[in-house]
Formats: structure tokens, C-alpha cells, sequence
């Protein structure tokens, strides 16, 4: 199993260094504290420019019907209702969480909590 | 090893004593080695506090026992990755491992009647063969990655990569049995849905889910297997040094297998958890999981460099992860966005293990 031990004499240094995935880092104290400082900006700047840019999205798969565009909404708010889509020969029910039309949105009571996607409801 | 032991049994006290000894020059260095070490756990406080701050609601009782339950949730997962972090090593399979197991958990107990049931003459499986299934799933996972890490040395990053990619192709296919055509499982049956998520007690009005327990007893289990058992000295010796640990007569080659197949046990758990607690599972359930769980590892102190890592660490680990992601979704940042912070924050932390080892070297 092991390839160093065929030198006879002396046991030879083992072959894996200590220090598993840094073992071949090779960089001063000073140098890795600047980049722990330059990682930590970075993190706090990236934090700072997803809350700046809150807001989750609503997007409206309308299943052929006309365009509806997508709205931005903020935590714990309802959506404002679009216009119905329209689509020949069909009438609109109404918008829900999956493709299938089970799960019916609730326009008044339900809030936002994520981005996600509403499907429009169809029938004859 | 026997300096940090001393530095430990010194405590608090001992430890301002001795920094009350040192010269102005060394006092400044010290305080810049704890702010350095620290400073992940700094940055998440204080972003914690400003978030309270701007929305309240996010300490109200039910977000905090939202924050609780989702670390449970995410728990067993982070405390298998931790062994494969403690080797040196990781494991990227973990969060397709966990969408098999959710999967195959939601379809062999699907209600009695269900419209699409993917096995329509199926009654009800008693939930302990379902979680011996999936246990075995996972460990049958786990030991191939343990087995290709510890027989042919390759690194676990390309092992298990490619059982990532497998475990998906086989998710893919698991779900065009029968009838089912890839679509989505769900109407679990009541009995599945409330041994996990049915009330383990109420607090103020707010349930506690049942399987907070089971993540309690889990981190149990977990913590006695790494500080209590010759395997989980064993683990840390081949961690910290395989050759040294092999000459000394540890049996690297099992130990290694064994943290794999105990981590693909923990996501066969996880899975059983996820699959009620998301209620609806599909080949995208489990995606990224295993990012969560090497942040949260990394964050609470389980060392790339091997050999170093408490189970208390990881729990404080998930824990904060869980209290940013749910404060910034309080304020409005989508979940899609927070990648780019999950990126960011395995980075830091890496740099700040780094950093550790290079200031003890």
C-alpha cells in the first residue's frame, strides 16, 4: 500500500505535508490578513447592493394568454393585480402557484415572501 | 496540540491576565488576530442587529422559530459534510443525495388513492422500512464515494462530482417510473407529513415542528460518535495526518469509507426530513444544498486544513447562515440573490481558515 517504504534504510519523509488543503499556500501573515479585510469589504459591499436593490419578482406565465408584465414587490406585501391576460376563446380564472392550476393566489390576502411565479388559470 | 489544551483549561480570566502582561506593540497584534478570526461571526452580528433594527418583525416568535426550524432542517447534512471536511476532503454529491432520497421517500408514501400516485397498488409503507430504504440509499452512495477516495487516493472533489452527476441522472430517471413522467411528487400521506412536520409543542401560538427533535437527536448522535468512539479519534488522526495516523495503526483506508457512508446515512435522514418538510419534490429538490452545508462547516471552524472541528461549531455555523439568510429575505433580497452572497461568504471564510493556519504555522 505504501511507496515509500521500499528504500530500505531510512523511513522516508511521508509524502502528504500537514495542513491538508493549504499545504502548498505559500504567503506571509500580513498577505493573507489583507485579503480575510478584502473579503470581509467585499461581502459587506455585496450585502449592501442586494438589499439597495431589494425586491422580489413577480413574473406572470400567462400559458399562452397576452403578456403581462412582471412586478417587483417587498416583503410581507400583496401583489398589485395586473390586467387579466386575455387569450381567444378562453376565459380567465384567475392566477396560480403552479402550472397544473391547483394552488389559487389569493390577489388580497396572499404575500409576497420570495420571487416566484404566477400561472394564469384557463377554462373553455 | 497540548497548547491549546493549556490555553483552554486557563479560561477567561487566565487569558486576560495574560493579555494584560504583554507589551502595546503585541496587545495591538493580539486584538488584530481576534477581530481577523472573528470576523465573519462580527460582520453576521452586526448585519443581524441593523436588520433588526430596520424590520422588527424579524425577531418576532415565529421568525426566530422559523430560523430554528430551518437549521434543523438543515442540519443533518452540514454534520455529514463535517467528517469529510475533518479528512481534508468535501462532498458536492450531498444535495443530489438528498433529492434521491426525498424523492424516493415521497413516492413510496404517497397517499392511498392519490391521483398520480407514482405506484398506484402501493398502500401504505410503514415509515421505518422508508427510512431503512433510504439509509441504505445513502450509505450505498456514501460508500462509493468513500471507497474511490480511500482506495485509489483520488480527491474527493472529482469523486464526488461525479456521483453528483450520477445520483441526478438517476433522480431523472426515478421520477419517469410509470406513470409519473417527471412530474413533481406530492399528496404525501398524513402519516408521513405529520411524523416530521406535525407540532412538537407550541410556543406563544407558534408550532415547533417535530423535526427539530429529530436534528436534536441527531447532533446527539453525531457528537458522541466524533468525541466518544475510537472511530471519531480516529477520524481526526487521519485528518490531521493520514501517514502518521497509518504508521500508529489507524485503518485508514475503513475510516475514511466510514465517514463517507455515515455522511450518506445523514443525508438519506435529510431527505426523509425534506421530502415532508418541502411537501412536493422534484429532480430540482436537494439542488446547492451542499454549499449551505460547507459554508455553514467552514464558518463554524470544521478546518480545511484537517483534523480540527466540533460538532458545536457546525450547529453555530448552520445557525448563522440560517439568521442572514432569513434576515436579508426580510429585507426583500430574493433567494436567487443570495448565491452571490453564499458564494462570498465560503470565500471569507476559507481566507479566515487560511489565515488561522498560516498565523499558527
Amino acid at each position: 500500500m505504501r511507496d515509500n517504504e521500499n528504500s530500505g534504510g531510512m523511513p522516508q519523509l511521508p509524502e502528504r505535508k500537514p495542513g491538508g488543503l493549504y499545504r502548498n499556500v505559500n504567503m506571509s501573515v500580513k498577505t493573507a490578513n489583507m485579503l480575510v479585510i478584502a473579503g470581509i469589504a467585499l461581502l459587506i459591499i455585496c450585502m449592501v447592493f442586494l438589499i439597495d436593490h431589494n425586491g422580489f419578482t413577480v413574473t406572470f406565465d400567462t400559458n399562452g394568454g397576452s403578456y403581462v408584465e412582471s412586478v417587483k414587490v417587498l416583503h410581507g406585501e400583496t401583489i398589485p393585480e395586473p390586467e387579466p391576460p386575455v387569450r381567444e376563446g378562453w376565459n380567465f380564472t384567475g392566477w396560480y402557484l403552479d402550472r397544473d392550476c391547483k394552488n389559487k393566489w389569493d390577489m388580497q390576502n396572499d404575500t409576497a415572501t420570495d420571487s416566484f411565479t404566477l400561472y394564469a388559470g384557463w377554462e373553455k | 496540540m497540548s497548547e491549546i489544551n493549556v490555553i483552554k483549561r486557563k479560561g477567561i480570566s487566565g487569558r486576560i491576565a495574560e493579555f494584560k502582561e504583554k507589551s502595546p506593540s503585541e496587545k495591538r497584534s493580539a486584538i488584530a488576530d481576534v477581530l481577523l478570526n472573528n470576523a465573519m461571526y462580527i460582520v453576521i452580528v452586526i448585519a443581524v442587529i441593523l436588520i433588526a433594527i430596520k424590520v422588527p418583525a424579524f425577531l418576532s416568535l415565529s421568525s426566530v422559530i422559523n430560523i430554528v426550524s430551518l437549521t434543523a432542517a438543515k442540519l443533518p447534512i452540514a454534520l455529514g459534510i463535517g467528517g469529510a471536511i475533518v479528512l481534508t476532503g468535501t462532498d458536492i454529491s450531498a444535495g443530489r443525495c438528498v433529492g434521491l432520497t426525498a424523492c424516493i421517500a415521497a413516492s413510496l408514501l404517497q397517499m392511498p388513492g392519490y391521483a398520480n400516485k407514482m405506484f398506484p397498488n402501493l398502500g401504505v409503507m410503514p415509515l421505518v422500512y422508508v427510512l431503512l430504504i433510504l439509509l441504505a440509499v445513502g450509505a450505498l452512495i456514501g460508500f462509493i464515494n468513500g471507497l474511490f477516495v480511500a482506495k485509489f487516493k483520488l480527491h474527493p472533489f472529482i469523486v464526488t462530482l461525479s456521483t453528483q452527476l450520477i445520483v441526478f441522472g438517476a433522480v431523472l430517471m426515478y421520477l419517469m417510473i410509470g406513470t409519473n413522467n417527471g412530474q413533481t411528487l406530492s399528496g404525501l400521506d398524513a402519516s408521513y407529513t405529520n411524523f416530521v412536520r406535525g407540532t412538537l409543542f407550541t410556543i406563544g401560538g407558534v408550532a415547533v415542528p417535530k423535526y427539530v427533535l429529530y436534528s436534536i437527536i441527531l447532533t446527539a448522535i453525531m457528537w458522541v460518535i466524533w468525541n466518544k468512539t475510537k472511530f471519531g479519534k480516529n477520524m481526526f488522526a487521519v485528518g490531521s495526518n493520514e501517514e502518521a495516523a497509518n504508521v500508529s495503526g489507524v485503518n485508514v483506508f475503513w475510516t475514511i469509507v466510514t465517514v463517507f457512508v455515515l455522511a450518506g446515512m445523514m443525508y438519506g435522514i435529510t431527505g426523509f426530513i425534506e421530502g415532508a418538510r418541502i411537501a412536493s419534490c422534484s429532480a430540482n429538490t436537494g439542488l446547492n444544498y451542499e454549499c449551505d452545508a460547507i459554508a455553514a462547516c467552514v464558518i463554524g471552524g470544521v478546518s480545511f486544513v484537517g483534523g480540527t472541528g466540533k460538532i458545536s461549531g457546525i450547529v453555530i455555523g448552520v445557525l448563522l447562515l440560517q439568521i442572514i439568510f432569513v434576515g436579508l429575505n426580510f429585507l426583500s433580497v430574493s433567494a436567487n440573490m443570495l448565491y452571490i452572497i453564499k458564494g462570498v461568504i465560503i470565500l471569507v471564510a476559507c481566507a479566515i481558515d487560511m489565515r488561522k493556519y498560516l498565523a499558527r504555522k
